[in-house]
């Protein structure tokens, strides 16, 4: 079993997994509060293989974002000609769908869930996050990691760019939806138990705290944030009731003060002469 | 007039109908290939809808359009400017939050490898030539002291020149820019018109729509003129400057 810090370490790496998962579809502008259920497929999916199966850990996890990424392309298919509410409704009833499932298969301990997994730990969870933040970051600095910032800056003109948007989406669902069935699996199997509940609505908002709280321009945002606020919680442990204050104040504030986040990345360097001043005049009445 | 076939873009019928409103009213139009061709007409006669047609922003009522020869009527706007299409916008849009040269790179997109494949090194050669490229396109058109800048802070006559080097970023057949000239002043716009009718000396072909006359009898080599969605005549510039149907239609709904 692991000790407190070796824990600490475990739910760090697990929630910047969530976050980066959450992250792909973020940075097309796009939003999801389904990506738990993502995630419930993950666990569900890597525990059965452990416990019934008698799968070792690591391919038993892999398995599980698979299984998890399949699940995020069908999803992603509807989700293609959604936009902002109506695709946080759609995702939202996937997440219901998925917890109303797990609770009425059987085989897969119904609504008491499944225990006995064990045996993540604090190396294979970062190893994980490792090749994740290497693959964000050749994206990031990639003609890809362009192509997402022009979606979300301006997804009509990114087409006429030649920017395949459809394809971009389905991408970014399954690759998300990979991320968070790791992260499921991972989970469970560091958490001993499952149930249906684990991936209920407070997890499918949390990683959207983070995402929003760390900044969508660089993957750094979300790995920041997610960081940030799973450590803060056991920092201010001490403090009693007064932790979850804390926590919203801080939440609060910096988006007072950082609405872009905590990290963004900086483009292009500042003005040097005096033509940076002279912004080209908008249509009167036009401030948005 | 050119043989049909010659036309490297060819619209026939095209009609466009916002609810009760014809904007654009069976509309023929044929572009031949390495001329600047010019659309004019006074304001609301239907010629931004004939380019959101063209480029696939705008589902047409009625309508067949071929581009090099393959019809394009139905296709999706990424796959035309797959097929060499490029356009600028009528009030300029570009990525505001990135710098000129990540807007270039960005006009490469289709025809340069940027899937993952790419982003883990595949095609890294194709990538690096067009980067140069890229570069030098600015350069042409007198941007290189700007392509580290946020596209967003800079002028409008500047943003304008970029976007038209965007748009020329995917080496296109048919290069669409709409009012280029827009708000710019009278040596801004010289010199613009002089880029413009650079780009047909490197066998670039242009449809173009102006309002300033001087603009359009300056470059154009065929000038086409709409009025309420419909075609009212067609010829070159210095003859459609005389046609009295042109000279009623501009002080007709200027006035």
């Amino acid at each position: 079993m692991a000790g407190y810090f070796e824990s600490v370490a475990i739910l760090v790496g697990i929630n910047i997994l969530q976050a980066l998962g959450l992250f792909t579809v973020k940075s097309l502008g796009q939003i999801s509060l389904g990506h738990a259920g993502f995630m419930a497929v993950g666990a569900y999916t890597a525990s059965l293989l452990t416990l019934r199966a008698q799968w070792p850990l690591v391919p038993a996890v892999l398995a599980g974002g698979a299984v998890a990424g399949v699940a995020g392309a069908l999803v992603g298919l509807p989700a293609l000609r959604l936009e902002k509410l109506y695709l946080a409704t759609m995702t939202l009833a996937f997440l219901l769908i998925t917890e109303v499932f797990f609770s009425n298969f059987d085989y897969a301990g119904g609504l008491s869930g499944l225990s006995g997994m064990a045996g993540t730990r604090a190396p294979l969870v970062w190893a994980f996050v490792a090749a994740a933040a290497l693959y964000f970051w050749l994206v990031g600095r990639a003609r890809l990691g362009l192509a997402h910032d022009a979606v979300r800056q301006d997804e009509p003109v990114a087409r006429a760019m030649g920017v395949d948007t459809t394809r971009l989406k389905l991408q970014a669902f399954a690759t998300g939806a990979v991320l968070m069935g790791i992260a499921g699996g991972l989970l469970a199997h560091h958490l001993f138990y499952i149930e249906p509940g684990l991936f209920g609505f407070s997890a499918a908002v949390l990683p959207v705290i983070w995402v929003i709280f760390g900044g969508i321009t660089t993957f750094w945002g979300p790995i920041a944030g997610a960081a940030v606020l799973t450590i803060l919680p056991e920092v201010v442990q001490p403090l009693k009731d007064w932790y979850l204050f804390i926590y919203a104040a801080s939440l609060v504030a910096v988006m007072i003060v950082r609405p872009q986040g905590l990290i963004v990345r900086r483009r292009g360097t500042s003005p040097s002469g005096g033509d940076g001043a002279l912004r080209p005049a908008e249509a009167p009445g036009a401030a948005r | 007039m050119p043989a049909a076939a010659e036309a490297i873009l060819q619209i026939t019928g095209l009609t466009v109908r916002f609810g009760g409103v014809k904007a654009v009213d069976q509309v023929d139009l044929a572009v031949s290939p390495h001329t600047i061709h010019a659309v004019i007409g006074p304001n609301g006669a239907g010629k931004t809808t004939l380019f959101n047609a063209v480029t696939g922003f705008v589902a047409p009522t009625a309508a067949r359009v071929w581009f090099a020869g393959r019809e394009i009527t139905r296709l999706p706007p990424e796959t035309r400017t797959r097929r060499g299409l490029a356009r600028t916008f009528q009030g300029v849009r570009l990525f505001r939050e990135m710098t000129v040269l990540e807007n270039v790179l960005l006009g490469q997109h289709a025809r340069v490898p940027s899937g993952v494949a790419a982003a883990f090194g595949y095609g890294r050669g194709r990538d690096l030539r067009a980067r140069g490229e890229a570069v030098a396109i600015l350069e042409s058109l007198g941007l290189t002291s700007l392509r580290d800048r946020v596209a967003g802070t800079l002028p409008l006559g500047v943003q304008r020149r970029i976007e038209i080097a965007r748009a020329m970023a995917s080496q296109p057949q048919l290069l669409l820019l709409d009012e280029p000239t827009a708000g710019m002043s009278a040596g801004e716009k010289m010199a613009l018109c002089d880029q413009i009718r650079g780009l047909r000396e490197r066998h670039f072909t242009v449809l173009l729509i102006e309002h300033d006359m001087r603009v359009v009898m300056g470059v154009s080599d065929r000038v086409t003129t709409l009025n309420f969605g419909r075609k009212i005549a067609e010829g070159a510039p210095e003859d459609v400057r005389n046609d009295p149907r042109v000279i009623e239609a501009y002080l007709g709904s200027e006035e």
